[in-house]
């Protein structure tokens, strides 16, 4: 299977005459796989476009310019704050990233929290926190300087995530990290309704451009569940309309979050790294033998090339 | 022409050109073709789906396929065979949510006789007139036929004046027989078999579907001649109504547990499998998805890849559920996704005619958030018709010695 062509470009003669009902889009996708920006309405458009493997093909085509087959992932153990702030810090397996989640009370425990859980993870960068609790939390754009340079003093490698639709004060809280140096892991975000996509693609787009070092956009909500869950097709149009639209070097999708079929989906669509993939080496109960296994084998069905890799895209040997 | 040219036009494969397309064309290209031969089928945009219930009789079987996390030897403890009350209960609640049918498949348990069936099809038709049985799988009819030692026609036209009313395809796994020594499942049924009923029950008018459950030890290769069997069937009877392909569930089966084959297929591969299948299976009207095993999102996905069904809302399952998957869907979900991803829903039968619009916007309907099973846990009851059938097996008649309200003169 890994022999597989994945370049959908040179299918496009035969398939082009099968179009039914997506010719609207197809000039819009060359005009972006051209480079062309697109105005707010067309872009509206692709996201009103039910041409969802149109949309894919594209996608992917982007995703291949810039990083070929190559799937990168990484193995994260998280670590609770109350219990890293009390100096109770364990994890099982491998990780190539330890974030602790949680919000914190006040900036003594955040510190705690992350003194602790670097002094035991050795060469492993630790991550931790939203930059909205941060905001949040501290008050104001000003505090929460004061505590991204504390939290980068106590010896953390990047803020975990920055919630796109949960950040108010968004372009002066990235620069506020990127003054003391603390890297921003990802742009996520918290909750996208449909109707509210467009707008936070775009803003997201924005955001990206005016902070290059940024080069990491996580698509789909972190918030899910409910009694009405996503649908496959409304996350996998999403992480093709990121792919389209937002000039970021990395697509992210979480494999816990959203679980290995639809990640693994996801990856012919646009995505090009996998977050959220247990630490554990083993899985001796439960449904599958390893975790390792299982995403390098599902990156390879894919068509893709794994390359396993820490925070902040550092390779893993 | 090239086998995408081919596929593109609508044209018929060969199993050479299936293989090309299988194993080179990226998964997006396939997606567009097999999307474009649903269209030319279904060009409607409706996609179906049925409410019924999958109501497994006994897990007592003998058969012992390495694949079956369901199965029970006979004399287990945990083994069970549900009581025709049991059963009218679970078509009530069936009917109450506006089910018309039960598909109804169970293990090979020797202890019931071909009679059992007819009696109890003869007590559903007798209670529920217009209820339908879609019921008994192939390898479930040749055990019925070598216990009764009747020949398949005759069992299977039995069967029918009892109430019978269409055949599940189970049991199919993959019909090519190195596979099905591998999987220990040969012996229920080898692949001529299983299509000789097929063939049998077409030629006695019923339809019946096709399945596959991939993912095991077979190769694309082998995975392809199921599908041209099943064509091949097709073009002599015309009495399949939908194919269906599943991915093996590891988990508690002795495949996974004793021979390490203990990872799912991937999703990619479903969607991949199945659009082939829309591809092949030229003659075939419907490709269901099977949400069951690859979640809902998937699921839905599959709609992009040749699928114009999102089969049952099922109500209850105990196969794959043994084996570590665990989804539920009802009809509201269902519903939803067929419209999110852009199509009509509408209500089915076996049959594939259209019922309606969906019951939940017809009436209240209670949510469902989870499969009901077969049975609650310690639930160890024997039912009391039981004494009208002769066991067996030697546990079978040790448990009715010991119960002598269960002993009947053979
Ligand atoms: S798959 Fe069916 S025939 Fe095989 S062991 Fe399980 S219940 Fe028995």
């Amino acid at each position: 299977m890994t022999e597989r062509h994945e370049d959908t470009k040179t299918h496009g003669v035969v398939l082009g005459s099968m179009m039914t009902g997506s010719a609207s889009i197809e000039p819009l996708l060359e005009r972006l796989l051209g480079g062309e920006t697109l105005s707010a309405s067309e872009q509206a458009a692709l996201f009103e476009s039910r041409d969802l493997l149109s949309l894919g093909m594209a996608a992917d085509q982007l995703r291949r310019r810039r990083h070929g087959a190559q799937v990168t992932f990484v193995r994260v153990a998280d670590v609770a704050l109350e219990s890293a702030a009390a100096g109770e810090v364990t994890w099982e397996g491998s990780p190539g990233e330890i974030r602790i989640t949680g919000t914190p009370g006040d900036l003594a425990q955040a510190i705690a929290a992350v003194s602790a859980v670097v002094a035991a993870a050795g060469d492993v960068p630790v991550t931790a926190f939203s930059l909205g609790d941060i905001e949040l939390v501290a008050g104001d754009v000003t505090a929460a300087g004061a505590w991204l340079k504390a939290l980068k003093q106590a010896g953390l490698s990047a803020v975990a995530e920055a919630p796109v639709d949960g950040l108010r004060s968004p372009d002066a809280l990235i620069e506020a990290a990127a003054a003391v140096g603390l890297p921003i892991a990802r742009l996520t975000v918290d909750r996208a309704a449909q109707a509210d996509r467009p707008a936070l693609v775009a803003r997201v787009a924005a955001l990206v451009q005016a902070h290059p070092a940024i080069d990491v956009f996580a698509p789909l909500p972190r918030t899910t569940g409910g009694l009405t869950p996503s649908t496959g097709y409304e996350d996998v149009h999403m992480v093709a309309l990121a792919r389209l639209l937002v000039p970021v070097h990395h697509i992210q999708v979480d494999w816990q979050r959203y679980g290995p079929k639809l990640a693994q989906v996801a990856l012919t669509f646009g995505a090009d790294d996998v977050d959220g993939v247990s630490p554990r080496d083993q899985v001796t109960e439960g449904r599958r033998r390893s975790p390792l296994e299982e995403i390098r084998r599902n990156i390879l069905a894919a068509s893709g090339e794994p390359a396993e890799r820490k925070a902040l895209f550092s390779r893993r040997s | 022409m090239t086998a995408l040219e081919k596929a593109a036009a609508g044209e018929r494969l060969t199993s050479d050109e299936a293989l090309a397309l299988y194993t080179e064309a990226p998964t997006q290209v396939l997606g567009r073709l097999a999307d474009a031969a649903r269209a030319r089928r279904h060009p409607d945009r409706v996609v179906t789906y049925i409410i019924d219930r999958n109501v497994n009789y006994t897990n007592v079987c003998v058969a012992r396929c390495n694949f079956c996390a369901f199965y029970r030897q006979v004399g287990s403890a945990d083994g069970y065979v549900l009581g025709f009350d049991e059963i009218f209960s679970k078509i009530d609640e069936t009917i109450g949510v506006g089910g018309g049918q039960i598909l109804l498949q169970g293990g090979h348990n020797p202890d019931l006789p071909i009679t059992w069936y007819e009696d109890l099809f003869g007590a559903v038709k007798a209670r529920y007139p217009d209820f339908k049985l879609h019921a008994l799988s192939p390898p479930e009819v040749m055990h019925i036929s070598r216990m009764a030692q009747l020949p398949v026609p005759t069992v299977i036209k039995r069967l029918i004046a009892a109430g019978l009313d269409s055949i599940p395809g189970g049991g199919a796994e993959i019909l090519v027989d190195r596979v099905r020594k591998l999987l220990h499942c040969d012996g229920k049924a080898t692949a001529d078999e299983w299509l000789g009923v097929m063939r049998e029950a077409h030629r006695a008018g019923l339809r019946t579907t096709a399945t596959m459950m991939y993912g095991t030890v077979e190769t694309l290769d082998e995975r392809l001649e199921h599908m041209f069997r099943l064509r091949d069937l097709q073009d002599q009877t015309g009495g399949f109504t939908a194919f269906i392909a599943w991915s093996f569930q590891p988990d508690h089966t002795e495949l996974g547990l004793e021979h390490g084959i203990t990872l799912e297929a991937t999703g990619v591969d479903y969607l991949r499998t199945l659009a082939v299948a829309r591809l092949v299976l030229d003659n075939f009207d419907n490709l269901q998805s099977s949400w069951v095993t690859q979640g809902g999102k998937v699921g839905q996905l599959s709609l992009l890849f040749g699928a114009n069904d999102m089969g049952s809302v099922m109500i209850e399952e105990n196969v794959v559920r043994a084996a570590g998957a665990a989804y539920c869907m009802d009809e509201l979900e269902i519903v939803r996704n067929i419209e999110d991803a852009g199509f009509i829903a509408r209500r089915r039968n076996m049959h594939y005619d259209v019922l309606g619009d969906p019951i939940f916007r017809e009436r209240d309907v209670p949510r469902m958030l989870s499969l009901a099973r077969a049975r609650a846990d310690g639930d160890t009851s024997v039912p009391a018709e039981l004494v009208n059938y002769a066991a067996r097996s030697r546990a079978g008649k040790d448990a009715r010695n010991q119960r002598p309200e269960l002993t009947i003169e053979e």
